[in-house]
């Protein structure tokens, strides 16, 4: 079944086209990534596909009952007061359904016989409705995926909004549409700010979900695991690829070239002809010259693969190399208010260290960085920055770049002496270029606030660099100019991300912050993901393990009564046995009193070959009968001793 | 993949796939078919022309088999005072107001609930348990009723519910192998009737768009419904 469908859609904004020629077709059970540059038109097409904005050419098909819940990047929670109700945004009518229900209960309950059919009736058709709206569902699957997001389901339906910080509002904000009924799931940039775990937890239940999923994300890691369709806009324009975001990249890097390749092959066609009329449009062969001229004229020209526009180019470079020991921290901890969120950390970080901290949200990290900087005192131990080492801060939070102030302006005042080429050339290398240098700071979407932030920072020529969440607002292309980078960069970093793909390629180094102190593994990233996952598994294996000896202990437990009745049987068995074989032995003592009375008889000892014979049979009968005699007392005693 | 035993493919091969068979010829087929070595049941589905995610698409309904379904049924029913004796007069397996205890505490060994409007209000909270099992008690149904020696004897005599499901298809058991044809053909016919009655009126296009019998083990039948169209 197809859920939505673009056929030759184009957007228009007054003169700008935005978007044209788009066609792509999602059916049901589909995900799709949307990859492209920033403001190259991803959230225009979620808008086109929730109906919100209509195309100025093309059509956009949907079915007429589709239910459609979106993650937009601003996380609203409209009239929600707890947690629990935001997270259930989805819900609303069944919630006031549920209410509903419960007082018309309340009222047959006060009504009892004289309960009329009228009120039956209506308490029929809500009770209906509301199994219509999955209200006997809802409850456990907003539970399920708060609890997944690091909630307390319990805690949440009495905590406030207001109460949440920032990273938390970004979660709840997520749980709305993943716990909503849906047909088709939009999410828009679902990983930002959410931790490493939490992205495990969301890879995991998207995988679950039978929904279709369009996810706008530049996590390159989190595609790759999510996705089986890509979606790449550029050039005002969407081209579909089948396949997870690896397969895009190498899908695309082969299409380029190949348009290349025709291209050029064209360029040769046409220079070679141009040649010959040139050279024969005057001579013999003028009329065949005039042929291929008029030939060449109609011939469709091909164009180049469009370049990117706008990319970013950045280079790092340190003023001076700065001492061995860049950060070091001795038996240090780090107290928010009456809260201590570490303790005793002791840790130091060498020269051309790529240091990855991690971490779940609201552990602490932009805390740690700020003692580590010298920006917070130690509530205990100390730290310190080594001998000649400047350092600059990206802030996730971007509050490094100055408020209504024009781009150009924040450059200048960093560099009074450059003149307005140079500061126009640094910002070009940006992306920003022409006019758009005098765009207010205020003005700027946040992944052009982002590249504002590294255009001053790369200004610094520090020898530490400190990255909190760098890559939240840019697009691939940006955070993959930035990877390049900082691997060419010479000083150190400390990195804060959960951009797996990110870490994996950079982070020589990890920290990670675990039960109120810091880890220090040293080892790159890639190795530390290993030792995780195998402790998971660990873990997993020993849960199972302590699971099955819980349930054998149970089968343990249940186990007595089943011996007992079976001990039971067994005596009973046992008694009966042991009757028949008193029976028996009586009966066998019988019949050797009987055979010894019949061997005293006179008769057979008269002499004769008849009564020797007969003595003889009745001796061997005698034999047999007393060993069966003995075998029978024998199992009679063993059985005696069982019971 | 799974595979058919060669039983099931010995009875598959007496039924034509393509083609349609009338009520009488799809009952005799059915019997024929059947094979396990237990009294299978026999069920009828029917694909219908209805979106079920429009509340007024939705077929809901019940129906009292004119012989019954075959099978005991385990019935519960929730009231207080009089309606007590009432149920256990009924011949309800369970009855009584402190089962509604038992069942927050995991106990769910009933077919049917049947409750007295009056207990609802304390059912609402045990919606979470019933509701996605389809044992929540519903007026539509007859199950929330002040009437609990009716409700309690139509269910015992055959009344079975149905309920169209999200693709759009209902399915419900009409008897045993064991029942006579006639028996069999008289329970579908009530069936099928019941279910053209319910038409919603929002529904566009064809209604019935195909009937099928089979028995637990068998293959399914193709039913004729022209005559339904």
């Amino acid at each position: 079944m197809t859920v939505v469908s673009f056929a030759d859609v184009a957007v228009d904004f007054g003169d700008t086209t935005l978007l044209r020629n788009v066609g792509f077709t999602v059916a049901a059970g589909e995900r799709w990534g949307v990859v492209g540059r920033n403001g190259a038109g991803k959230t225009t097409l979620f808008r086109l596909i929730t109906g919100d904005l209509a195309p100025t050419r093309g059509t956009v098909v949907r079915p007429a009952a589709l239910r459609i819940a979106l993650l937009d990047q601003l996380r609203h929670f409209g009239q929600a007061v707890t947690v629990w109700d935001a997270a259930a945004a989805g819900y609303r009518e069944a919630m006031v359904l549920e209410r509903d229900l419960a007082q018309q209960a309340d009222r047959m309950a006060e009504l009892g016989d004289r309960v009329d059919q009228t009120d039956l009736e209506r308490y029929g058709r809500d009770q209906e409705r509301f199994a219509h709206l999955g209200g006997y569902e809802f409850h456990s699957r907003v539970d399920a995926v708060l609890q997944g997001l690091g909630f307390n389901p319990a805690e949440a339906k009495t905590r406030p909004i207001e109460t949440l910080s920032g990273g938390e509002r970004g979660r709840v904000g997520l749980a709305a549409p993943l716990a909503a009924p849906a047909d088709l799931l939009l999410l828009d940039e679902p990983t930002n700010h959410l931790d490493l775990d939490t992205i495990r937890w969301l890879t995991e239940y998207l995988g679950t979900l039978g929904e279709t999923v369009i996810v706008i994300s530049h996590d390159r890691a989190f595609l790759d695991d999510t996705v089986d369709h890509v979606l790449h806009v550029a050039n005002a324009t969407a081209t579909p690829y089948r396949g997870g975001y690896s397969a895009f990249v190498t899908q695309r890097v082969e299409r380029e070239l190949s348009q290349q390749r025709a291209y050029d092959k064209q360029r040769t066609v046409i220079a070679k002809e141009e040649e010959y009329i040139r050279r024969h449009i005057a001579g013999q062969n003028s009329a065949q010259a005039k042929g291929r001229r008029t030939r060449l004229n109609r011939l469709p020209r091909l164009s180049p693969p469009a370049g990117e526009a706008g990319a970013m180019s950045l280079r790092l470079q340190i003023g001076e190399r700065g001492g061995d020991q860049v950060v070091v921290a001795e038996h240090m901890g780090v107290r928010v208010a009456d809260r201590a969120l570490l303790t005793e950390v002791s840790v130091a970080a060498r020269r051309g260290d790529i240091v990855a901290l991690i971490g779940p949200n609201g552990v602490g990290k932009t805390t740690l960085l700020a003692t580590l900087l010298g920006e917070r005192a130690p509530a205990e131990g100390s730290a310190r920055l080594g001998a000649s080492i400047t350092p600059a801060w990206y802030r996730q939070d971007l509050a490094g770049v100055p408020v209504d102030e024009s781009i150009f302006d924040v450059i200048h005042e960093l560099r009074p002496q450059w003149n307005r080429g140079q500061v126009q050339g640094h910002l070009g290398a940006f992306g920003f270029s022409g006019d758009e240098v005098q765009r207010s700071t205020t003005t700027l979407s946040g992944g052009e606030q982002a590249r504002v932030a590294l255009a001053m920072i790369t200004l610094a020529r520090a020898n530490l660099l400190v990255l909190d969440e760098p890559t939240n607002h840019l697009d691939v292309e940006s955070i993959e100019v930035l990877e390049d980078a900082i691997e060419e960069y010479e000083g150190t970093v400390l990195l804060v991300s959960h951009d797996r793909a990110f870490l994996r390629e950079l982070a020589t180094r990890v920290w990670s912050l675990e039960d109120g102190t810091l880890i220090d593994y040293q080892g790159p990233f890639v190795e530390w993901e290993q030792v995780q996952d195998e402790r998971r598994r660990a873990d997993s294996a020993r849960a199972a393990a302590t699971a099955e000896q819980q349930r054998e202990a149970n089968r343990k437990a249940k186990r007595p009564a089943r011996t007992e009745s079976r001990r039971k049987a067994d005596g009973r068995d046992a008694a009966r046995k042991r009757g028949a074989l008193e029976a028996d032995v009586a009966a066998l003592e019988n019949r050797i009193a009987d055979l010894e009375t019949q061997l005293t008889a006179p008769s057979l000892y008269d002499g004769s070959g008849k009564g020797a014979a007969d003595a003889a049979a009745l001796g061997r009968e005698l034999a047999e009968t007393q060993a069966r005699l003995d075998a029978a007392m024998s199992t009679w005693s063993e059985l005696a001793d069982e019971s | 993949m799974a595979t058919n035993g060669k039983r099931f493919r010995a009875a598959a091969e007496k039924v034509e796939r393509n083609r349609t068979y009338s009520v009488d010829e799809a009952v005799d087929l059915v019997k024929a078919t059947a094979f396990a070595k237990f009294d299978e049941t026999v069920d009828a589905s029917v694909r219908l022309g209805v979106d079920p995610r429009h509340a007024d698409q939705v077929v809901r309904g019940t129906v009292v088999l004119p012989h019954g379904t075959g099978k005991k049924v385990r019935v519960l029913v929730l009231a207080q005072g009089d309606k007590v004796k009432e149920a256990e007069a009924a011949g309800a397996d369970f009855f009584g107001v402190e089962y509604i205890q038992k069942i927050k505490d995991g106990w769910l060994d009933f077919d049917v609930l049947v409750a007295t409007p009056d207990l609802m209000g304390q059912l609402g909270a045990l919606g979470r348990v019933l509701g996605p099992r389809g044992l929540m008690p519903n007026p539509k149904a007859g199950t929330v009723t002040m009437d609990v020696t009716r409700a309690v004897q139509e269910i015992k005599a055959g009344k079975i519910e149905f309920r169209v499901d999200k693709t759009g298809n209902v399915h419900a058991p009409i008897g045993r192998v064991s029942f006579s044809p006639e028996h069999l053909q008289e329970n579908l016919q009530a069936f099928l009737d019941t279910i053209m009655k319910a038409k919603p009126s929002a529904a566009k296009g064809t209604y019935l768009r195909s009937a099928t019998i089979s028995s637990t083990m068998g293959p399914g039948i193709r039913l004729d419904t022209a005559a339904y169209r």
